[in-house]
């Protein structure tokens, strides 16, 4: 053996590792003799072989000296399964980050939506809203007060049992135009509601009305 | 240990018996056929006797024949150790019904010799800095000495992952070790 072929194989490595043939052993152990770099080389790994064991040997007599991060080392099968459940959570968020993903294209392709102009309580038993089935929202019209002079509105939405559905502000419209809330149908299964909108700055008082939704 | 050409010169001055010659000669291929039969021959007063008689009878040819490549004064020694092994592996076998290669040790491990604090030092640092599978990987090869093959199928690796990694551990532990030389001399 020559020192290319000694160099190319590993020789000194397979020589400590015990994986050459007899036949390449004795080919190895002529050339080493012979090389000096070679010598060292195999000089060296079967050193480090040696300490190694050495360290081992002691890291398994004493905890203490065992290497830092044995303490969350993990069974080879617990780490197959862990990696397996992290590949299930994984997947599970892939398909439900999809889903959001379509919703959220849904939402954001134009789209022709429901307006529906409520009348106050005092003029009507209920305004019927019948939201189409696959709709993503549904658009509300509120005639303010004139005299309200509002600069801006809050409204509230609840349930006939008084659960809240919504909140929030609402700017105030050019005179003589609706307050519209646009309302994510989601959140209105079919039943009695109540609209509140309360002027900003006014002494007028809030607005009620009175809504029914129909699926 | 340093370089050292074995040249007509070096051969004749172990040919005569020069002590400094004669010690680095006997230094250096004691470790050579340490690591060359520490893994033929268990029991280590019988690896010493093999050296023992290796250098005796080198000496000896050297003093009565010289040598006609002294360049080649290590294939000799081997050649000369393989003949001393075979003849006491023939009368062993003769007197003692148990194979010499096979015998269970007894006293020091032969390993001990490669062994020392400082070493350990270094190696303890590369095997610290070891990836968790790398580590787990030489562990299984070296402490717990189980089928080089079932342990790389256990970590997904192949034994060619193991000679590199193996190959590397050793870069990096004599990278420190040079390191702590130089740091020592400054």
């Amino acid at each position: 053996m020559d020192h290319e072929r000694a160099i190319a194989i590993k020789a000194a490595e397979r020589y400590i590792l015990d994986e050459l043939s007899p036949g390449e052993r004795d080919e190895f152990e002529e050339h080493y003799f012979c090389c000096e770099i070679c010598a060292g080389q195999l000089r060296e790994t079967a050193a480090f072989a040696d300490n190694a064991t050495a360290v081992f040997r002691s890291r398994e007599a004493d905890p203490r000296a065992r290497a830092p991060f044995r303490a969350w080392r993990m069974q080879p099968r617990w780490a197959f399964a862990a990696a397996a459940a992290f590949l299930i959570i994984a997947a599970a968020e892939l398909v439900y980050i999809r889903g959001l993903r379509v919703q959220l294209a849904a939402v954001l392709a134009p789209q022709a939506v429901l307006s529906n102009t409520l009348q106050p309580m005092t003029r009507s038993e209920g305004n019927r809203i019948a939201v189409p089935q696959g709709s993503a929202f549904f658009e509300v019209a509120i005639d303010v007060d004139p005299e309200a002079q509002a600069t801006a509105y809050t409204y509230e939405i609840r349930t006939v049992a008084g659960e809240l559905v919504a909140r929030g502000p609402a700017a105030a419209p050019p005179p003589g135009a609706p307050v519209n809330l646009l309302l994510p149908a989601g959140l209105f299964r079919a039943g009695s509601y109540a609209l509140t909108l309360k002027p900003s700055g006014s002494a007028v008082p809030p607005q009620e009305f009175r809504f029914i939704i129909v699926r | 240990m340093e370089l050292h050409s074995f040249d007509v010169d070096y051969v004749a001055r172990l040919a005569r018996g020069d002590r400094p010659t004669e010690h680095h000669f006997t230094v250096y291929f004691r470790e050579l056929l340490l690591l060359k039969f520490r893994s033929r021959i268990r029991a280590p007063d019988l690896i010493e006797d093999v050296i023992q008689e290796t250098f005796l009878r080198v000496i000896a040819a050297l003093r009565e024949d010289g040598l006609n490549h002294p360049e080649r004064l290590g294939a000799f020694v081997n050649a000369v150790s393989n003949n001393v092994f075979h003849e006491h592996l023939r009368s062993r076998s003769r007197s003692e019904p148990i194979s010499i290669a096979v015998e269970p040790a007894a006293g020091p491990s032969i390993e001990n010799t490669l062994v020392s604090r400082e070493r350990r030092e270094l190696v303890d640092r590369v095997l610290r800095d070891l990836p968790e599978r790398d580590y787990r990987l030489l562990r299984g090869i070296f402490l717990e000495e189980r089928d080089k093959d079932a342990v790389c199928a256990e970590y997904g690796v192949d034994r060619e992952y193991l000679r590199v990694l193996l190959h590397r551990a050793v870069e990096k532990a004599r990278k420190l070790m040079r390191a702590q030389y130089v740091a020592a001399r400054t």
